[in-house]
């Protein structure tokens, strides 16, 4: 937002939660309503299925195409097809396109020729249904009706399980460089694209930043067909919609919308369809991009959305009532929106037993304070509270610290940045000289320094567990910009001790309570209370969650029976119990 | 169209006792103990009281539709509110002033005062120009936060209680805690902030029993907090002590590991007295906005603001500050905080006497 647009905002909203226009509320024309017609893809999409007719060669033979090489629409001579083909993909120049000329042998015979990019194609594809059945084809009958020859290539000679045709150029290219293979028949004006993508892939395999113990292993691989498979074949209902659109101007990448229509809010969907048509770049590499395109506002240092690489929390999210995305040859997944308390669950935090899971995750939130607050509470009370310490322990800090010539804040802040450093060349590292790293972070940053006095020994053991607790945090974004706060607090407790700690507490809450993730405040369902709360800081039983989020105003708010346990002794004498059984007795009979 | 934020029944509920609460952590308890002797525990149960008296006759007006913009309606509006106005100035200045003097005293003797003061200024324009929706929120965040703190404050000296501190019961007689319980009446400033803030409600109707909910715990604290206090400092202590609750937290002793945690409840009340002040400045800035005809607040906060800043730094000592709060604050904010808005109500009310009876369909 420009300065004077901030000017304006200021004379005409009065507060900074309304800065972000979107909200998920529904109107009341929009409430309890989903029809047909408010969903579904525009007309400016629906490019497939166009009725005109196909001009037939009887039809082309008598007028010679005069139109220039420029013309937007597929030449029905071939050879001005093959012309334009070069001259696009700048051949024979540019190796990674193919042109293949053939006969279909006919009487009299018809040339013909297929377009693909080498390398995205499966060749036994092109070979065995595009190929193989055009070149051996037995003899046609002759043409009895005008429009035969386009319809039986397509009907009957081209068996691949995806046929389209196009008729413009710019449809053409785009699918030759997405992996489809493009078929020209002289003397008919359109062109076959054939489904043929297949270029190398890594398999489905373990999470690399999720790992489970308990709960499904495979992750999302750099397939986009692939990874929206995985969901799918979880989430199986019709009503799973995945919209596919392009961004890019310069290369498009594929990104895949995926909801479940009838529970995800429609305003959600549209707007996270809005936000991504909005992209005008050349090119968008991953979803980590894409990400910082469409989010809300990039001021807060945590993300505003969960990005997963596990298929099935992006389906439980789906069913829940979250919008999925999916960019190309991305291995993550963006799911939105999204909270905070989502950014510390994991997908196994449902798997186990609800008290176990509770108090996994109240160890996380715990974690996530000792991560964010553990330096600065130590140099805030080993410098201006060490009243607090027992004595005993107090001398010993002191006798540790005695022969340290530096200040607290700098020592802290030494060991912090080398633990960053030991961390970022951790990742980045060759696999052979990796245990190095190991050894030298232990060695040097453990006992050399504390040997040379460089450092204190009670602050080898606060950083090695404040950095510990940083990797509690399931997600990678947020661990990310927790470990960047870490030090604005470290230099608010050097001046202030507790009362500054306390300062930038309630100014970082403030902030987040003021920050919205495609319309819900990413504080709630606690700030704004919005009930129920038992999917948050603790995890109540599954059969009791009976409810959506209520934040995201779904279509179908109940999820499950109110009474889904009629056989549990405990419930099965209640009132509600008795009537859902006999409703269900009614439903049997 | 001007947008203004919302507040849910919960966040306001939190946002007024908090704010209510706020002064328990300043010299409260020691002027209650100053004047009613070993009976200043009963003062605020009565004031309590006689608020919810008090409310249960103005509720019915904020909860009426058609008298629900009381602060726009009639000539009188205009001297009631700009006295609220001129109250909350010096109300946010002197406490600031208080709260980092007991900061300075308590936490960082080293540091000037502006050292301490400059952040809790900056802070508090951060949240009171995010909004009274944000203030509202982190008001529900701590608010569970600050009420097991002051119990467990309060706890931890268990073993410091002495009933007998209480005697005589009635302390310096029924007539002086009857008297003194109606100043005390100005601690309950939700009424004030109900009065202005119901509109933005989702739902005004729930304004009334926030109202009772949020006297309840108010006089409930500032009652159990000076009893508390009076068991465990003598009388005679109890008067030289400015900062009653921090006393209690450094006698907190239980064992070798819990003692001297005063510094540990530096976070509840510097939260709580950020979030008073904060309220305090953004119910200014609307309330002149509303005068003004004015169809935002948010420009006119940092103007307040640096007033407010400015004010601090009027008095030139801690006693000196100590008195402009007495005199101002305790003694004479039940006119700000109750009987002006009480009278801007029933006004409003008269000016709209044919919804007289009515309430708001349902």
């Amino acid at each position: 937002m420009s300065f004077w647009s901030k000017i304006g905002r200021l004379f005409t909203v009065d507060d900074t939660i309304l800065d972000e226009d979107f909200y998920l509320t529904p109107t009341n024309e929009e409430a309890q309503k989903y029809s047909n017609e408010e969903l579904g893809v525009p007309p400016e999409e629906k490019k497939q299925g166009n009725k005109k007719r196909i001009k037939t060669i009887r039809e082309l033979q008598k007028k010679p195409d005069t139109r220039s090489l420029d013309s937007p629409q597929v030449f029905s001579d071939i050879s001005l097809n093959k012309k334009r083909i070069e001259r696009d993909f700048y051949l024979p120049k540019n190796s990674d396109i193919v042109v293949r000329e053939f006969w279909i042998p006919l009487h009299p015979p018809i040339e013909a020729m297929i377009v693909f990019t080498e390398g995205l194609v499966d060749s036994k594809v092109i070979n065995n249904n595009i190929l193989e059945p055009l070149m051996m084809l037995a003899a046609l009958p002759e043409e009895k009706r005008d429009n035969s020859r386009f319809q039986m290539i397509k009907n009957t000679l081209l068996p691949g399980n995806q046929v389209m045709q196009y008729e413009r150029w710019e449809d053409v290219k785009k699918n030759i460089l997405a992996g489809s293979t493009a078929v020209f028949v002289d003397g008919v004006d359109v062109a076959f694209l054939v489904e043929t993508k297949g270029w190398e892939h890594r398999n489905v395999s373990d999470s690399k930043a999720e790992a489970a113990i308990r709960g499904p292993h495979d992750a999302f691989t750099e397939n986009l067909r692939t990874n929206t498979g995985l969901v799918r074949s979880r989430l199986r209902t019709e009503h799973l919609i995945t919209e596919m659109t392009q961004v890019g101007k310069l290369a498009p990448t594929d990104v895949a919308i995926m909801y479940v229509k009838g529970i995800a809010n429609p305003k959600l969907v549209s707007e996270v369809k809005r936000r991504i048509n909005a992209i005008k770049a050349d090119f968008l590499q991953d979803s980590g991009v894409l990400e910082q395109y469409i989010e809300d506002r990039t001021a807060l240092l945590i993300p505003k959305m969960t990005s997963t690489e596990r298929p099935d929390r992006v389906a439980a999210s789906l069913a829940e009532g979250f919008v999925a995305v999916f960019v190309g040859q991305s291995s993550f997944a963006l799911i939105m929106p999204t909270m905070i308390w989502s950014m510390m669950q994991t997908s196994e935090d449902y798997y186990m037993r609800s008290p176990i899971a509770s108090v996994i995750r109240v160890g996380r939130i715990l974690s996530l304070i000792i991560a964010l607050l553990l330096p600065a509470q130590y140099i805030a009370i080993a410098n201006y509270h060490p009243e607090m310490i027992p004595t005993d322990l107090m001398l010993a800090i002191a006798a540790a610290r005695e022969k340290v010539p530096f200040p607290l804040i700098f020592e802290v802040i030494m060991m912090e940045f080398g633990i960053e450093l030991i961390l970022e060349a951790g990742i980045r590292i060759p696999n052979v000289i990796g245990p190095t790293i190991g050894i030298v972070g232990a060695l040097i940053l453990g006992e050399a320094a504390v040997q040379a006095r460089v450092v204190s020994p009670l602050l080898v053991i606060v950083v090695a567990i404040t950095t510990l607790a940083t990797f509690t945090m399931p997600n990678t974004g947020f661990a990310l910009g927790i470990r960047v706060l870490r030090f604005g607090y470290v230099l608010l407790a050097s001046f202030w001790g507790f009362y500054g700690i306390t300062l930038g507490v309630i100014a970082l809450l403030m902030q987040w309570a003021c920050s919205k993730s495609f319309g819900v405040p990413i504080l709630s369902p606690m700030a704004p209370f919005q009930p129920p709360v038992g999917d948050t800081m603790v995890r109540v039983e599954p059969y009791k969650e009976t409810h959506r989020p209520s934040p995201l105003f779904t279509g179908r708010e109940h999820r499950e029976n109110t009474i889904t346990r009629t056989w549990d002794p405990t419930v099965h004498d209640s009132r509600e119990a008795r009537s859902g059984m006999k409703e269900e007795r009614d439903q049997d009979d | 169209m001007i947008k203004t934020g919302h507040l849910g029944k919960v966040e306001l509920f939190a946002l007024v006792t908090i704010s209510g609460i706020a002064d328990i952590f300043l010299s409260d308890p020691q002027q209650f103990a100053e004047n009613t002797g070993t009976a200043a525990w009963m003062p605020p149960i009565i004031a309590m009281l006689i608020c919810m008296v008090i409310w249960a006759v103005i509720a019915p007006v904020l909860t009426d539709s058609h008298t629900n913009q009381p602060l726009k309606t009639g000539w009188l509006r205009v001297p009631i509110l700009l006295l609220i106005i001129i109250y909350l100035v010096i109300d946010a200045g002197i406490e600031t002033r208080l709260f980092t003097e007991t900061v300075v005293t308590t936490v960082l003797p080293q540091s000037p005062l502006s050292f301490v003061l400059i952040p809790f200024v900056l802070v508090t324009f951060y949240c009171t120009y995010k909004g009274v929706e944000g203030l509202s929120r982190i008001s529900w965040i701590f608010f569970p936060i600050a009420i097991g703190g002051v119990i467990s404050l309060l706890l931890l000296n268990w073993n410091w209680y002495r009933p007998y501190y209480l005697l005589p019961l009635w302390g310096d007689g029924i007539p002086s805690v009857l008297s003194y319980s109606l100043v005390v009446t100005g601690q309950f400033n939700n009424i004030l902030l109900l009065v202005i803030l119901s509109p933005l409600l989702h739902d005004s109707r729930d304004s009334k029993a926030i109202g009772y909910w949020s006297l309840i715990i108010i006089g409930f604290f500032y009652a159990v907090v000076t009893l508390v206090f009076l068991m465990v400092f003598p009388y005679e202590a109890a008067l030289e002590s400015p900062y009653p609750m921090y006393q209690l937290g450094r006698l907190a002793r239980i064992g070798r590991f819990i003692q001297r945690l005063e510094s540990g409840y530096v976070f509840i009340w510097i939260s709580m007295a950020l979030i008073k002040t904060a309220i305090d400045i953004w119910i200014t800035s609307y309330l002149v906005a509303i005068l003004c005809k004015m169809p935002v607040n948010r420009p006119l906060i940092p103007a307040i603001m640096l007033m407010v800043y400015v004010l601090a730094f009027y008095p030139k000592n801690f006693p000196e500050t100590l008195s402009w709060y007495i005199i101002v604050v305790i003694n004479w904010s039940w006119l700000a905080v109750i009987t002006l808005p009480a009278a801007l109500l029933l006004w409003a009310r008269l000016c709209n006497p044919f919804t007289r009876g009515r309430s708001a369909p349902r």
